[in-house]
């Protein structure tokens, strides 16, 4: 063979070697990998908690009937694949080969079950989604159909949130109440321990139906309150990987590099509610003065640390029906001073803004209290734990409450249908625009997205015009982690997924 | 009172400036502050100190100095509210139980038992909490956990006291038992509650930067040194005068209220030592 | 000796009746209905007044007592309405930690406070006695959370010698546990050492002026001789005494330090208790806190009585 040949040859391998992921090539199994949050689970049945962080936990022990990829497009996961064979019907083919950690065989029958005991009164299940369901039947031992009260195109995605966490039948019936402290799922990690307000042991499960997977033998979540304690225990080493970094490390653990640090546009919002029910905010002028006095680009990058992108509306980036030349309201004091003439209050007015316990919420609130003044808007803060403020929130008697909103995926209806519909969970009796409800109703029953994308585009230009509420900016999820971390991929919804987690020996 | 020495000569000593100096912050704030404790600028935020802003900037971009001196007026209130309410109904209660030394003393010791059985912070803490946020009721809180402080020393003085010569003999002349109690008994045991106050001011003010940094007391944006230590706690490390300055503060009031007690305790009467040392600590 | 212990537990009785009535009572203060607030501002009126019903808090007040009262003497504190959790079982979790931490630190301060105080009375007026002073001083005024804060920053963070946070069963590693106790035990035995070495250093002042050392160094003993014999057995009195007085304040500063170092103790409980508004947790907690108080401040006294017996009882 010649030379040039046997180079030839040579570069060929390399540039082969080249092509295939280290990833793939390196990966190790086994390894207990420990994350830290600061927030504890309330419970960990999918049907009885209340917030984001749970599902850091959630998402190791169970699996959905349909699973999100790294964009937050669905793929199928328990279900292998579904349709919608008319309006109101979807049917769903299951995948084969699937248990529970107790040993139990997941099927078309544990799917009605659970469906069906998150509609039972009974439970008390917060997750509202699956209301719209009428019936689950089993058609076989791996098909199931959903018959729906209303035609909507949202099953799919409601079912690879809480409603289509899949539970042990088994399980349920055996434990009762104490489930939600003794999770039984199908996901890649089983339940050991959860020592309240300390820590919640898993390890790996191995009949997972994903062979190969998990690569890592356990996984400890560490409850550290105070955030700044975590970023610390995380440059120490005692924790693998945190979510949710104070967006005031983030410049230093960049510098330090001593740590991977992940950051990405998320999905929700900080923003001041506003009760267009009620004066003063039941005028439109009012809310857009309101809008044009605050200086959201400022109060990003001081308060957050410019982690995070300016709002215009309702939607951030990630969300697929986002409009990038949609403009917001800029801040123009004058502007501000002169939409309060037209709203008939010249001289400004006092309002009172409710403000829960999170640090953040009031932050914001004390900088826009700052910005208001100077249009001539009194702000009242009053301080007070969050289920205070919720109660006045539910009840209609707030005017204003500084607070954030987590946004699950990126399908529009998850943060449209709620906030801005006249049916919306929550907005009874706060913004009435039945032009809207309209539009939104109409996308709901739609399942082609560019369809429903021209539809909320449109809904979102009419409530930004009408200036529904203050949305202040989307702050960007983060993550930061060990170098040694790997597999673990950050989603625009920033929860944390460990299937397919593994560490560097 | 008897047994005191100059009051000039206590107010002298380095205690005593510092407690001054507080007091004369506190009431002249509008005027030694350089600007007002509200006024935000966030292109400032989290700035060094600098010639505009001397102890530099919060996260807010408000002026760390300012939001102190006017912070010394809420500290102050809190401690003097809270050491008024335990005096008042500390003092009573142990007048009361020293002097008659029948049920109802061993009723009120007990109650005193029963508060001091439980761990302070956590009483202060549940009070504060269930009456809800604001540093009137953090001050309602400490107040009444801080009355067996008041009520055991007074009590142990009143039973020493009673059993000296000039009461018996007021007795024996047939004056009133009110009389002997505010005439003859209340005077001697001012000393002791004087002492205590001190003592108690200064814990006051750090019971207060406590419950603040707990989450429970007074909020922000109210300029308290104990507020101004939690929120700028989280930034130690990139902006560390936030939270040491209010550390401070809090630091140089503390010790100046309980250095000024032991001033007053050594003037006034070292034999309350004892008392004070068993019943207190 | 036998029989004023005895006198002392049955009056620890009517104290405990008296703490539990205290804790309860802190349920009137909360402003609306405690059910309302468990169940969060979703709930139906039915969902309300059922657990009201369940909760009892439709009863008056005395009623609702004497309902926990009984239930509590048969050993049941009720479940959280928070976690669900049965209170007797999340107390018992957490209670290990906790003494752990109070034991390390008690044992600091005594060694810490008592070694400075001792030192502090054998050379009065000397640099060591100044210093002593200061630092007792200092121990006493210093916040429990800003001493936490600067024991983090400048043992851990810019040190890196030990742990920041964090508590490390038994069960995983003993050196683990003890190095992360470290900081904490620290940060709680600050005020009682102080308070200690103050009160150590004048027993000692006191106990070198008495006639038997007098006689002693006439005898012929060296000074070391004395010192042992002598002054630290006076010595020991009043640091049991304080180490009672003190038990209920190490508690307080337990409270902070484990909210500090992430440490699953009691004392966190009661804090992630008291600010979730779940009063009933909060309850068990203050009932275990005053029984813990009640039992060391026994103890001490009966040890009061085996070390010195020339103590009158008030």
């Amino acid at each position: 063979m010649s030379i040039t040949r046997a180079l030839a040859a040579l570069a060929a391998f390399a540039t082969l070697l080249t092509a295939i992921p280290l990833d793939a090539l390196a990966q190790t199994r086994g390894g207990t990998l420990r994350v830290g949050q600061a927030r504890s689970p309330v419970s960990l049945d999918p049907a009885l908690g209340i917030s984001l962080h749970e599902f850091h936990v959630l998402y190791s022990i169970y699996d959905g009937l349909v699973g999100y990829d790294e964009s937050l497009a669905l793929k199928p996961a328990l279900a292998e694949s579904w349709q919608r064979t008319d309006p109101r019907t979807y049917v769903f083919k299951l995948r084969r080969g699937v248990k529970f950690h107790d040993g139990t065989d997941f099927d078309a029958a544990a799917v009605k079950w659970n469906v069906e005991r998150i509609l039972d009164p009974a439970t008390k299940a917060r997750v509202r989604d699956l209301d719209v369901v009428e019936a689950v039947e089993a058609v076989d031992s791996h098909t199931v159909r959903f018959r729906l009260k209303s035609p909507t195109g949202l099953l799919p995605t409601f079912l690879a949130e809480r409603g289509g966490l899949m539970v042990s039948p088994a399980a349920s019936k055996r434990l009762g109440p104490d489930l939600g402290r003794n999770p039984v799922g199908t996901g890649p990690y089983r339940f050991v321990e959860w020592m309240a307000d300390d820590h919640i042991t898993l390890e790996r499960f191995d009949q997972y139906w994903d062979k190969g997977l998990p690569h890592l033998d356990k996984v400890i979540y560490r409850i550290i309150p105070d955030e700044s304690v975590l970023v610390t225990n995380l440059r120490g080493g005692q924790i693998d990987y945190v979510a949710d970094v104070p967006p005031k490390d983030l410049g230093t653990l960049r510098r330090e590099g001593a740590l991977t640090v992940e950051q990405r546009p998320g999905l929700g919002f900080y923003w001041i509610n506003l009760n267009s029910g009620i004066a003063p905010f039941n005028n439109k002028a009012i809310r857009q003065a309101m809008a044009y006095a605050v200086d959201r680009p400022a109060m990003l990058k001081s308060l957050y640390f410019g982690a995070g992108t300016a709002a215009t509306g309702p939607l951030a980036p990630p969300v697929w029906a986002f409009d990038p030349a949609l403009k917001g309201y800029p801040r123009d004091v004058t502007k501000a001073k002169q939409k309060l003439a037209e709203g008939g209050m010249p001289n400004g007015f006092t309002f009172k803004m409710l403000v829960g316990s999170t640090p953040m919420y009031r932050t914001n609130a004390t900088a826009v209290q700052a910005q208001l003044a100077e249009a001539g808007i009194t702000a009242e803060l009053e301080i007070t734990e969050t289920v205070k403020v919720l109660q006045q929130v539910v009840a209609r008697t707030y005017q204003a409450s500084s607070t954030i909103w987590i946004g699950l995926n990126a399908d529009p209806d998850f943060v449209l249908y709620p906030l801005y519909a006249g049916q919306g969970l929550f907005n009874k009796d706060r913004y009435k625009n039945p032009k809207v409800d309209e539009l939104l109703d109409r996308a709901r029953s739609l399942d082609k997205q560019d369809e429903r994308r021209k539809l909320y585009q449109e809904a979102v230009a009419t409530i930004v015009d009408d200036a529904a509420d203050l949305w202040l900016y989307y702050p960007d999820v983060t993550a930061a982690m060990s170098k040694k971390v790997r597999g673990v991929s950050l989603s625009a919804d920033g929860r944390v997924r460990l299937r397919g987690a593994w560490l560097e020996k | 009172m008897p047994g005191v020495r100059s009051p000039r000569h206590l107010l002298l000593t380095p205690a005593g400036i510092l407690v001054l100096a507080l007091v004369a912050l506190a009431v002249l704030a509008p005027l030694v502050a350089p600007r007002s404790p509200n006024v935000q600028r966030l292109d400032a935020s989290l700035g060094p100190p600098s010639w505009a802003y001397p102890l530099g900037g919060d996260e807010f971009g408000r002026d760390i100095l300012s939001r102190l001196v006017y912070g010394a007026r809420v500290s102050l209130w809190v401690a003097g509210l809270s050491v008024g309410i335990a005096l008042l109904l500390g003092t009573a209660a142990g007048l009361v139980a020293g002097y008659r030394r029948d049920w109802s003393d061993l009723a009120l010791m007990r109650i005193m038992d029963a508060l001091l059985t439980v761990p302070s912070l956590i009483l202060a803490l549940a009070i504060a909490a269930a009456l809800g946020p604001g540093a009137r009721n953090a001050a309602i809180a400490i107040g009444l956990v801080y009355i067996p402080h008041f009520a055991r020393p007074v009590r142990a003085q009143v039973l020493s006291l009673a059993d000296r010569e000039f009461v018996a003999a007021a007795r024996a002349l047939g004056v009133p038992e009110t009389r002997v109690l505010f005439r003859h008994i209340l005077p001697n045991v001012l000393s002791t509650v004087v002492v205590l106050a001190s003592l108690n001011a200064g814990f006051a003010i750090m019971w207060e930067a406590s419950l603040s940094f707990l989450g429970v007391g007074v909020q922000p944006p109210a300029p308290s040194w104990g507020a101004m230590l939690r929120t700028g706690y989280p930034f130690l490390e990139q902006a560390p005068w936030v939270a040491i300055a209010p550390g401070c503060a809090i630091l140089l009031a503390v010790l100046g209220f309980i250095l000024l007690g032991d001033r007053l305790q050594q003037a006034l009467d070292p034999k309350l030592n004892e008392t004070i040392s068993r019943s207190v600590t | 000796m036998a029989r004023s212990i005895a006198a002392r537990l049955v009056l620890t009785v009517p104290v405990l009746l008296l703490v539990s009535l205290l804790v309860f009572s802190l349920l009137l203060l909360i402003p609306g209905d405690p059910a309302l607030v468990i169940l969060g501002p979703d709930a139906s009126p039915v969902e309300v007044r059922r657990l009201s019903r369940e909760l009892g808090t439709d009863r008056p007040i005395v009623v609702q007592y004497a309902a926990w009262l009984g239930r509590a003497l048969a050993g049941d504190l009720g479940r959280s309405p928070r976690t669900g959790q049965p209170v007797v079982a999340a107390v018992g979790e957490r209670l290990p930690p906790t003494v752990e931490l109070a034991v390390l630190g008690m044992v600091l301060a005594i060694a810490g406070g008592g070694a400075l105080g001792l030192a502090a009375g054998w050379r009065p007026g000397s640099l060591i006695d100044r210093a002593t002073a200061w630092l007792a001083t200092l121990g006493i005024a210093i916040p429990t959370f800003l001493l936490a804060i600067l024991l983090i920053l400048g043992l851990s963070l810019r040190a890196g010698l030990l742990p920041p946070s964090g508590y490390v069963p038994w069960r995983e590693s003993v050196a683990g546990n003890l190095r992360a106790m470290v900081l904490p035990a620290m940060t709680v035995a600050a005020t009682m050492a102080a308070v200690i070495a103050r009160v150590v250093r004048s027993s000692v002042l006191e106990t070198r002026g008495e006639l038997y050392v007098v006689t002693a160094r006439a005898k012929g003993l060296s000074e070391a001789a004395i010192y042992l014999r002598h002054v630290l057995r006076n010595a020991l009195v009043p640091i049991l005494a304080v180490t009672g007085l003190q038990v209920g304040r190490l508690m307080g500063g337990m409270v902070i330090t484990e909210t500090m170092f992430a440490i699953p103790g009691i004392g966190r409980l009661a804090v992630d208790s008291v600010l979730a508004r779940d009063f009933l947790t909060v309850q068990g907690v203050v009932l275990v806190m005053a029984l813990w108080v009640l039992l060391a401040n026994l103890l001490v006294d009966a040890l009061n009585l085996v070390v010195d017996p020339r103590i009158t009882r008030v």
